[in-house]
């Protein structure tokens, strides 16, 4: 048996080694029964996000989960779902990130009617002070987005010269909240005019295979 | 030392976080909110349980050179389980915990356990002796929690009580310093109370 106190080197091997191996099965075997689960789970989050952005009385049909594209800005690449009735889109939903929140990362999914105006706005990344930073993600911050033209609606704080009303004391938040939704505005305009050049003859850029990765890409 | 005190002596006497002053990363930067401690303290309450269970099973195969890092070989995995359970079954809980989660691997506590108790002791005392300590844990950082929610946003387990903004200070850190002062010194008058009176 194992001689505690002095242990020969190929006794604590076989030891940790056995340890090791016993533990990582352990963890794959978790990692293999709740990986789905967490699948399962993401997806209903980001379901739950798109209709918040595009409510279903905006009436379309398909599955916004699923009809997504990928814009290139010059600095960024948004996730673009599109709401569809028939053929027709009848609304976009897009998140855009960046990481200029107080504690890095904000993600924020914007929904828009084709026409550029905001229809709602949801934060899926927000990890900032609580009881500062946080209040982006309750309606009385986010709702003076609604219904909002970027076009007509200078999408930057009060401080800086802006429109958008900042939480107080929580300016770096309100500043990076704002620039999501603005990237995402920037991305539906190109997007559209895109879409018109495709509509046209030109080769459509769609990508429907894109995920959530080659937005990772960019980091 | 009998089954009682063992589960008993976490949960005050040597509270570890209010009385042994141990895992205090978790302890300020977790408790903004009751629910919070509540997540973190039930979440190491259950990786010291199973660690100090596994921890005292292994302990006559474990050469002393290698214990450590055979120890944290251990609570590593259990945390990974862990964190991969909650992804699955709490999201939400998760996500406001984030890294918390990961960084129980490296709290003193179950280190501790496992080294001071887990491995001189048979598996029913050293799953106690977890329970114990985890509990007393989790009870003082729902405290510590609660008080913070309540004085800085005016809500206790989300439920707003009063509307508008509290005291900011609470929420931030140095509030958890000074609630954490408090509540050890309360912690401390207590304990003199109660066990005095036994001498």
């Amino acid at each position: 048996m194992i001689d505690k106190k002095n242990p020969t080197i190929v006794q604590m091997i076989i030891v940790l080694m056995v340890i090791a191996m016993v533990c990582s099965a352990g963890v794959a075997a978790v990692y293999n029964a709740t990986k789905d689960k967490i699948a399962a789970q993401e997806a209903l989050k980001l379901q739950k996000s798109l209709e918040t952005v595009l409510p279903k009385s905006l009436g379309y049909d398909n599955d916004i989960t699923k009809t997504i594209d990928t814009i290139k800005l010059d600095k960024a690449v948004c996730i673009c779902y599109i709401a569809k009735k028939g053929n027709e889109p009848v609304a976009y939903a897009i998140k855009s990130f960046n990481k200029k929140g107080y504690n890095g990362k904000v993600e924020v999914i914007t929904g828009f009617m084709p026409n550029g105006d905001i229809i709602n706005t949801q934060a899926t990344v927000l990890a900032e002070t609580p009881g500062l930073g946080m209040k982006a993600a309750e309606p009385k911050y986010h709702d003076q987005f609604n219904g909002k033209n970027p076009e007509r609606f200078n999408l930057k704080v009060k401080k800086d010269g802006g429109e958008v009303d900042a939480i107080s004391a929580a300016t770096i938040t309100s500043r990076a909240y704002a620039l999501c939704v603005a990237t995402s505005h920037q991305a539906l305009m190109q997007y559209l005019n895109k879409s018109v050049n495709a509509n046209s003859g030109a080769t459509n850029s769609a990508n429907p295979n894109a995920d959530e990765r080659g937005l990772e890409n960019d980091d | 030392m009998n089954k009682l005190s063992i589960f008993t002596k976490g949960l005050l006497k040597e509270n570890p976080a209010l009385v042994l002053i141990l895992g205090m990363c978790p302890t300020l930067g977790v408790t903004t909110s009751a629910i919070n401690g509540l997540g973190v303290g039930l979440a190491t309450t259950f990786v010291v349980v199973l660690s100090n269970m596994i921890i005292s099973m292994l302990k006559k195969l474990i050469p002393d050179n290698v214990h450590i890092p055979a120890y944290i070989v251990v609570i590593a995995s259990l945390v990974t389980i862990l964190q991969q359970l909650m992804a699955a079954y709490l999201p939400s809980l998760n996500e406001s915990l984030g890294l918390f989660i990961p960084l129980i691997v490296v709290n003193c506590i179950v280190l501790g356990r496992a080294e001071a108790f887990a491995s001189k002791n048979n598996v029913a005392d050293s799953a106690l002796d977890g329970l114990g300590m985890g509990l007393g844990f989790t009870i003082a950082l729902t405290i510590l929690g609660a008080i913070r929610e309540v004085l800085g946003a005016g809500s206790i387990f989300d439920l707003k009580f009063y509307d508008g903004d509290g005291i900011i200070g609470f929420i931030l850190a140095p509030g958890a310093f000074l609630v954490l002062g408090y509540l050890v010194a309360g912690c401390r008058r207590l304990i003199n109370k109660i066990y005095k009176k036994e001498e």
